[in-house]
């Protein structure tokens, strides 16, 4: 069977969740991926709840790769990585602020051993501008996106996205930046440098907001699209919170939507709001998401309580308009999990030398001719330094040294 | 345009952003995307934030692509898209379940047309399932992905992130990724296919990591605010000004500085606070001893001290101190942009290419407005 990076090898300097995802990825889709750790390991192995004393967080971003530790401070221990460079198809590395070059091991030092490499870099506000030599984590990164935002209530505390958003667009950029380089050398045999800064990630990621600032003749925040709409907690049913629009299923026109609303206001017992004239005139902005709708929680909870959610989605689905329930990880991911999460595929369950049965999230997508596969848990630290030592064609003695010398481990 | 997929051609048969915005990336790669607008009209167009008669929105999912619009379901509809089926290298799918195929362009139509193709379906909640029958948008795979069930104050309730881009978005990001496996499975096989993917894997995955965490617990992850659940500290500060100033230690490294910067020496080595790990489970006694020293100094010193220091640190912008920050500035990762709709907001591609760099992006155009252009071209 093709796989769709069968044949290329990847070094990977990276370490923690965006670096270590990308590179995830390709090894599903078959590429070998050679995780070059320091002596202590990637970080994310000393992070983050355990199981068996094997950190969760590694296990989750780190299967489809072998491991090496090799100390990237001693000059033996840079000959390695450029021996190992000479094979590959792509290097990647995250050390933030310049730090690959300093270690000797940018993509100039790089290309000059292999020039047709596809190297990508990842950092936190890339290689030019004024904060090119600081680092920021994933909740920097956020504020600074304009993510915080649109959390939390004004004055109050700041709320953060809860899951890692940085680091999850920034590996899904560097990812579709490598393929591409990949596809370009191709077609034209030429290898060339990826850069991702993790910030300028999340400005692309954030195009609608950035963009209803532009030069607007009108500031709407009718639904769904206004910046600073309210959606955050939902509505209340007899059984949990809802989030819907009647709206958001447009395209039809607005007397669709008008019909939909209409529709809406009787099944939910609301009819005689029909009259009243503040609806009249608030009008559609008042079903489901959007500032005015927030003004009829109160009122349309009411309305809510003694129906499910599920019901309420139903309901919706049924004259036109969208919403889910805002579900929570135990019911989607507990157990059994959640018959849809099921019917995605998007957790698959392998085995784990250590930690046992573990449950990670698949590639999410699956291709036709070439499927993407899980073959191997995510490695211990320098399981595989001797197999990838001998794959560059040093001897056993040389291998011994490196590890007395504490060059390699 | 350049970019490494210059040559690729691509058909944005979407709607609203997942796809559409795809076609967008992949043209800001190079590639050509033409917008095959419906008679319906993409609901992006009239609604939200209004500039040039048009959705903003409409116009943030449309840029780097020439518009024809086309009724499908037309015999003259079908002729002009068969022809643009055979031009295409991908197309582009993330309208409601089965609507492309019961109007004859489902992948194995299109197959038939044009074997070489890579269809890419991105559906709401996926193809098959209790779900499958919903249609979706941002909010919505928030809330049924747990990905909102995360965020929140403590002790409060779960939050949905309150504008439509980040699940959108990653979806958009999920599809661009395929299409390109899509095109070296290709130059292997010589062969299109059909790549399935769905808005809630996306926003699955962006989840990994919080997942990673709930498969050790099994309970529910707490509400923190603006903290972090494996890092301490990595939080929110009050300024004296009553600004928020964030400061993480994600590395032992960065608490070493943390410390010295606040001039906190004293507990960098204390047995309470020495590793991430004791950090973690005594943040209760931790936090308030950095709050004391953050409270004491405004966040512009803050700001010019932890320059000095090295210490991880960032503010939380709006949009105005986004489009006036200095090396965003500097770098041009925004910049005006001149279009149909009058001025936009152009952004520096994501991706530095030392070899095949891709040019500024073009902006939306109005749709049909190069339906000759494309008609001259597929003769």
């Amino acid at each position: 069977m093709t796989e769709v990076l069968g044949g290329i090898k990847v070094i990977d300097l990276t370490e923690e969740i965006s670096g270590p995802l990308c590179s995830m990825y390709l090894g599903d889709m078959g590429a070998e991926v050679i995780k070059v750790e320091s002596l202590e390991g990637d970080w994310a192995r000393h992070i983050g709840p355990r199981i068996k004393g094997e950190s969760n967080l590694f296990i989750c971003h780190n299967r489809n790769k072998k491991s090496i530790a090799v100390d990237l401070t001693k000059p033996e221990g840079r000959q390695v990585v450029y021996d190992l460079v000479k094979g590959a198809g792509v290097f990647l590395e995250s050390f933030d602020a310049g730090g690959a070059a300093r270690l000797g091991v940018g993509y100039e030092d790089i290309k000059r051993i292999n020039h047709n490499i596809v190297y990508c870099s990842i950092s936190s506000f890339g290689e030019t501008g004024c904060y090119k030599d600081r680092h920021a984590s994933e909740l920097e990164l956020q504020g600074l996106a304009g993510y915080i935002q649109f959390l939390g209530e004004p004055g109050e505390e700041p709320v953060r996205v809860g899951s890692d958003v940085v680091e999850a667009s920034s590996a899904f950029h560097a990812l579709s930046g490598i393929l591409a380089a990949l596809y370009y050398r191709g077609k034209t045999g030429d290898g060339q440098k990826v850069g991702i800064a993790k910030l300028r990630s999340m400005i692309q990621m954030g195009a609608h907001w950035i963009q209803a600032f532009c030069n607007p003749d009108t500031y709407g925040g009718w639904y769904l699209t206004g910046p600073y709409d309210h959606a955050e907690h939902g509505y209340k049913t007899k059984d949990g919170s809802i989030v819907f629009s009647v709206l958001a299923r447009a395209g039809k026109g607005i007397e669709a939507a008008l019909e939909s609303w209409v529709e809406f206001l009787k099944r939910v017992g609301l009819g005689e709001l029909l009259e009243d004239p503040w609806f009249k005139y608030k009008g559609l902005r008042a079903i489901g998401l959007g500032r005015d709708a927030q003004e009829m929680k109160g009122l349309f909870e009411t309305y809510f309580l003694d129906k499910t959610s599920d019901e309420m989605i139903t309901m919706i689905d049924e004259i036109g308009g969208m919403g889910s329930a805002i579900y929570d990880y135990e019911t989607l991911y507990g157990g059994a999990m959640h018959p849809q999460i099921q019917a995605v595929g998007a957790i698959q369950e392998m085995e784990h030398p250590v930690a046992g049965k573990v449950k990670v999230t698949a590639l999410p997508w699956t291709m036709s001719d070439t499927p993407s596969q899980i073959k191997s848990a995510a490695p211990a630290l320098g399981q595989h330094t001797d197999e990838i030592l001998a794959g560059i064609g040093y001897k056993e003695d040389r291998i011994k040294k490196l590890r007395k010398s504490k060059i390699v481990a | 345009m350049s970019g490494p997929l210059e040559g690729i051609k691509v058909l944005d048969a979407g709607a609203f952003t997942v796809g559409p915005a795809a076609c967008s990336l992949l043209g800001l790669m190079g590639a050509q995307a033409i917008r095959i607008e419906p008679p319906t009209l993409d609901g992006l167009l009239f609604v939200g934030t209004i500039a040039g008669g048009t959705g903003t929105s409409y116009i943030s999912s449309h840029y780097n692509k020439k518009s024809i619009m086309l009724d499908l379901r037309s015999p003259l509809g079908k002729e002009i898209g068969t022809k643009l089926v055979k031009w295409a290298d991908v197309l582009v799918n993330n309208r409601r379940l089965g609507a492309l195929d019961r109007i004859g362009f489902g992948y194995n139509d299109l197959a038939k047309m044009n074997p070489r193709i890579i269809y890419i379906e991105s559906t709401s909640y996926g193809a098959t399932g209790p779900w499958s029958k919903y249609a979706a948008a941002d909010h919505f795979v928030q809330a049924a992905s747990g990905f909102a069930s995360v965020n929140g104050k403590e002790g409060g309730e779960a939050e949905i992130l309150r504008y439509a881009t980040n699940a959108d978005y990653t979806a958009t990001l999920i599809i661009l990724n395929a299409a390109i496996a899509g095109l070296i499975a290709r130059q292997k096989t010589g062969k299109g296919q059909r790549i399935d993917t769905s808005h809630l894997q996306g926003t699955i995955a962006v989840q990994t990591s919080r997942l990673a965490e709930f498969f050790i617990s099994g309970k529910n992850p707490a509400l923190m605010g603006s903290v972090s659940s494996r890092v301490a500290p990595s939080e929110a500060f009050r300024t004296q000004d009553n600004k928020y100033i964030n400061i993480s230690a994600d590395r032992e490294e960065y608490w070493h500085k943390i410390c010295k910067a606040l001039e906190l020496e004293n507990i960098q080595d204390d047995p309470r606070f020495s590793t991430n790990e004791k950090r973690l489970k005594n943040r209760k006694e931790l936090v308030p001893l950095i709050q004391e020293k953050v409270g004491d100094k405004p966040a512009y010193w803050w700001m010019l001290h932890f320059d000095r220091c090295g210490v991880p640190y960032g503010f939380n912008y709006d949009y105005v101190d986004l489009i006036r920050d200095p090396h965003i500035n500097e770098n041009k990762w925004l910049y005006d942009m001149d279009s149909s709709y009058g001025m936009l907001k152009g952004y520096a591609s994501p991706w530095e290419f030392s070899r095949t760099p891709s040019e500024e992006m073009t902006p939306t155009v109005k749709y049909d407005c190069d339906r000759d252009e494309i008609l001259a071209m597929l003769e």
